[in-house]
């Protein structure tokens, strides 16, 4: 019998271990690929060239590669590790740490090659028929199915590099390891709980706080809730945070409770947790991790679905215009004529005047004709509600974009606004977003402009009538009903329209408006909650393999304890705490992630009135997911608990 | 003086129900046991020394017979009663001595009890109590991994003395350590025995070990072979053992 031989034998005794580490591999190239090939599907990418989408893309690969890192790092050591028996018997008996490694490559070639092609197969499989079922449901008209080979090149290189350095690591560990390391059980680490671990723990609390305070400090802020440096900060911040609570807190609670009577009552499952958390605590915080990104994941794109009805009667009116020199030029007795005919419960027509003049800055994208709207302190408080002062000689500038920044007018700096034949100068008071009489969409720029009263009352008198603009409000009863006259009023509208300059004042309406954000968010909806789903899932498979992982573990511990007299109650009452806790203190953790993520999102989209909405549908996407783990939790507890007390009684 | 344990025509069988070659691990066994016996069970490997003794303790049934411990016939126990009876009734101490590794040396000893849902003062004054007579209460607050062996089976001993139990039940409680630490343990439990007139029924392998019962039951092939009782002088019962091992066949073990 050659060593060759021993190495196959031992092959076929190590089954389980292979197949678990292989399982895993594969499963995570599966989801990894069916990602990727998404990302890479040329409609998908000409369908999301808008940036925040193109981000969260990004971004969630960058999440799912950390995972496969983390996760396949964990396998790869979870099987090492539940061999170190067995090395260490080769050791003893002579084996050269070389031939040890040897080994152990060829064995982690053998299996990183057949997941690799395993797992990017039933991806390409899988992902055809995902694609076209997901397709088909949603109804994506502009996406189609298609392979690229993108995909396969990324999904190949990644997991090599995962791969490659998961050996490169276990190989300088063999490289270190010593015999008498090896034949102690995996559990002898030490339990100790040290002194600074009551420190440790404290200080993950309260950099957690912290982080969230921070967090709405920021979000709060205009010009903080972009800034990448301050989001890694806050990021860097609440993981670090999270992960001390849960390296450290249960030390820190053992300390408070022991020699308690509760601590007694309860010693085994406490103690049993405890040692549990010391030895997952990466697992606990990549499933916290994922958990908290499944649940912004999801929970995003369903609230902006949902709120589409409400973004858009964000609008100022149900249908609003702009009329200036030259165009919209509908008498307005002729406007109130064709409403009253439309059929639907017309309710009122607002018309507010304005200055429509040129100015002197470039302003940004938005600014095609670079003019402004202006109007005067007191009916812009009037129409809005606000309560803005503006001096002599000051503008304010009120942005309607929604992106953050101040769109090329800075405050402080010097404005001039002109008709053609006089200009007037006034400094930018300051630049926000806010609150402004019309929608935005009805005017070509990104900001409007407040003066004050008498500036306002000078410059009308002394400019071009032309320069003057009106703003047409329109209200229904009920918004729903109004596709057909907003098609008629645009019909009219164009055909007084001589020179084109019609096309950029568009007419603005809550069912236009509706009907295109339902469009545009449902590539998104659908990406993200692919995304999320698949982040769902892989937390699954971490738990799962987790779970088979320490079946072994968890017999050897409870036949010690079955010798002395417990009951299958009693192991299943001190299983169902561990996996209770394994199971929800990180999707615990993890809507702390999803509601932090949501809060900051909904203050970047600078939208507090939409926040209580999605904070709502934030709890629901967390109860739904809260319902799955039970099940989940209810399942794994049952086969968990009956493999264990099979195996404990029959070994007697 | 009075019965703890009754054993009546045992029998094991193993491998009936999966067909093909049954062995017969325990042939037809009856022996009774007194307070305060402290009785060894010697015999060749295979002889059947730890089936009896899982039998006995209720981890393992019998194919045939019955075993009564203080006057209940544990056989006709389900699981779970017999967990209970276990850990209110038995002590036990194992070759590979058992500890949990998540508990501190106090909190192992103190486990039976914890199990059993005793309140804290009781526990905390047992185990000092019995940490005290064998000379670990320095330890105490140690966990088993950073103990040497023998003071672990010191530990385990501690353990099995814990809930005061009827009967002991020691699985070659040397089998894993040096001659030192064998007789470090063995002495606690010579004193258990005397000190605390605790009744003890112990397998070993180990004729040095045996040398501290009162008694020794020799086994071979599954049934009794023969019973030898000490003078009271451990040099003298040790060298009787030794000639009876020759007689039956089992290992050799010098001083
Ligand atoms: N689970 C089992 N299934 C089948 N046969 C068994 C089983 N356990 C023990 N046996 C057989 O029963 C007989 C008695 O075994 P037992 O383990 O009781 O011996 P022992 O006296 O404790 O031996 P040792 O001194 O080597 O520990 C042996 O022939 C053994 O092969
Ligand atoms: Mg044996």
């Amino acid at each position: 019998m050659t060593f060759r031989d021993v190495t196959i034998k031992n092959f076929k005794r190590n089954v389980r271990n292979f197949s678990s580490y292989f399982m895993c591999s594969a499963f995570a190239i599966t989801i990894f690929f069916l990602y990727a090939s998404l990302l890479f599907n040329n409609s998908v990418r000409e369908g999301t060239a808008e940036d925040v989408i193109r981000i969260v893309l990004i971004l969630s690969l960058v999440a799912l590669t950390l995972f496969s890192v983390f996760f396949i790092n964990y396998a790869h050591s979870s099987f090492i590790k539940s061999r170190s028996k067995e090395f260490a018997i080769f050791m003893s008996l002579g084996m050269h740490k070389n031939d040890l490694q040897k080994l152990i490559l060829l064995e982690n070639l053998i299996i990183s090659v057949s997941s690799l092609v395993a797992g990017i197969i039933t991806g390409a499989v899988f992902s055809r028929l995902f694609q076209n079922i997901a397709i088909d449901l949603l109804d994506l008209k502009e996406v189609s199915y298609s392979f690229s080979a993108a995909s396969f090149v990324v999904t190949a290189v990644v997991f090599t590099v995962i791969f490659a350095a998961s050996q490169l690591i276990s190989s300088v560990k063999v490289g270190k390891l010593d015999i008498a390391d090896l034949m102690k059980d995996s559990r002898t680490q030490d339990n100790h709980a040290k002194k600074n671990d009551t420190i440790l723990g404290l200080a993950g609390v309260g950099l957690v706080v912290a982080s969230i305070l921070f967090l709405v400090l920021i979000s709060n802020h205009e010009s903080l809730n972009t800034n990448p440096f301050m989001i890694i900060s806050y990021i860097l911040m609440s993981f670090t945070g999270i992960y001390m609570i849960i390296a450290h807190l249960g030390n820190t609670l053992i300390r408070f409770l022991k020699n308690k009577k509760f601590y007694y009552r309860h010693i085994l499952s406490i103690t049993e947790i405890n040692h549990k958390f010391n030895q997952n605590k990466r697992v606990m915080f990549i499933l916290s991790i994922l958990s908290g990104v499944t649940i912004f994941l999801v929970a995003s794109p369903f609230s902006l679905l949902q709120l589409s009805e409400s973004i858009a009667e964000r609008n100022k009116y149900d249908i609003e215009y702009i009329s200036v020199t030259g165009v919209h030029t509908l008498g307005s007795g002729q406007l109130e004529q064709m409403m009253k005919q439309s059929g639907e419960p017309f309710k009122s027509i607002t018309e507010t005047s304005f200055l429509n003049l040129k100015m002197n800055l470039e302003g940004d994208k938005y600014d095609v004709l670079k003019s402004k709207p202006i109007i005067s302190q007191d009916r812009y408080n009037l129409l809005t509600g606000e309560k803005v002062t503006v001096g002599a000689g000051e503008a304010l500038n009120i942005i309607t974009a929604w992106e953050p920044g101040s769109h090329g007018i800075d405050p402080g700096a010097a404005i001039a606004f002109t008709d053609g034949t006089q200009t007037f100068d006034f400094k930018v008071k300051s630049s926000y977003h806010g609150n402004w009489f019309a929608t935005a969409s009805s005017y070509p720029t990104s900001s409007g402009i407040v003066i004050s009263n008498e500036d306002y009352k000078d410059m009308a008198a002394k400019i071009d009538g032309g320069a003057i603009g009106t703003h047409y409000g329109i209200n229904f009863t009920d918004w729903k009903g109004t596709e057909g006259i907003v098609q008629r009023l645009k019909d009219a509208l164009k055909a007084t329209d001589k020179d084109g300059s019609g096309q950029w004042f568009a007419v603005s309406s809550k069912i236009d408006a509706y009907k295109e954000l339902k469009n545009n968010y449902s590539l998104f909806v659908f990406i993200t909650s692919l995304v999320g789903v698949l982040f769902f899932v892989a937390g699954g498979m971490v738990l799962y393999f987790k779970q088979y992982t320490e079946i072994g573990n968890a017999i050897v511990f409870f036949r010690k304890l079955y010798k002395i007299g417990i009951s299958d109650r009693e192991i299943r009452t001190v299983v169902s705490a561990e996996l209770l806790i394994t199971f929800f203190v990180p999707l615990l953790l993890g809507s702390l992630f999803g509601y932090s993520f949501i809060y900051l999102v909904t203050h970047v989209m600078s939208g507090s009135d939409i926040l209580g909405e999605f904070m709502k549908n934030t709890t629901i996407v967390i109860a739904i997911y809260f319902l799955f783990q039970l099940s989940f939790y209810i399942i794994t507890k049952r086969k968990y608990v009956q493999e264990v007390v099979r195996k404990l009684t029959s070994a007697s | 003086m009075s019965i703890v344990l009754e054993v009546k025509e045992v029998k094991k069988i193993y491998g009936v129900q999966n067909g093909g070659n049954s062995t017969v691990a325990l042939d037809s066994i009856s022996f009774i046991v007194e307070k305060g016996d402290f009785i060894g069970i010697m015999g060749p490997s295979g002889s059947g020394k730890t089936t009896l003794l899982n039998i006995l303790s209720g981890i393992g049934k019998p194919s045939y017979g019955e075993v009564f411990i203080g006057g209940k016939n544990i056989t006709s126990l389900d699981k779970n009663e017999m967990s209970l009876f276990r850990r209110q009734h038995l002590g036990f101490v194992f070759q590979e001595f058992n500890l949990m590794d998540s508990l501190t040396l106090k909190e192992n000893i103190m486990l039976p009890m914890i199990l059993d849902k005793k309140d804290k003062e009781q526990m905390e004054a047992k185990s000092e109590e019995i940490m005290k007579l064998f000379g670990i209460n320095e330890i105490a607050g140690k966990y088993p991994y950073n103990i040497s062996g023998g003071q672990q089976q010191r530990v385990a001993v501690s353990r099995a003395l814990v809930n005061d139990p009827d009967i002991i039940f020691a699985d070659e409680p040397t089998g894993n350590l040096d001659s030192k630490s064998s007789s470090a343990v063995m002495k606690c439990i010579a004193r258990m025995n005397q000190e605390r007139e605790s009744t003890i029924l112990m397998v070993t392998h180990d004729a040095f070990a045996a040398s501290f019962c009162k008694k020794i039951i020799f086994i071979k092939d599954g049934a009794i072979c023969m019973e030898i009782v000490s003078s009271g002088v451990r040099k003298a019962f040790f060298d009787q053992i030794l000639d009876c091992l020759a007689i039956i066949g089992g290992e050799r073990n010098d001083l």
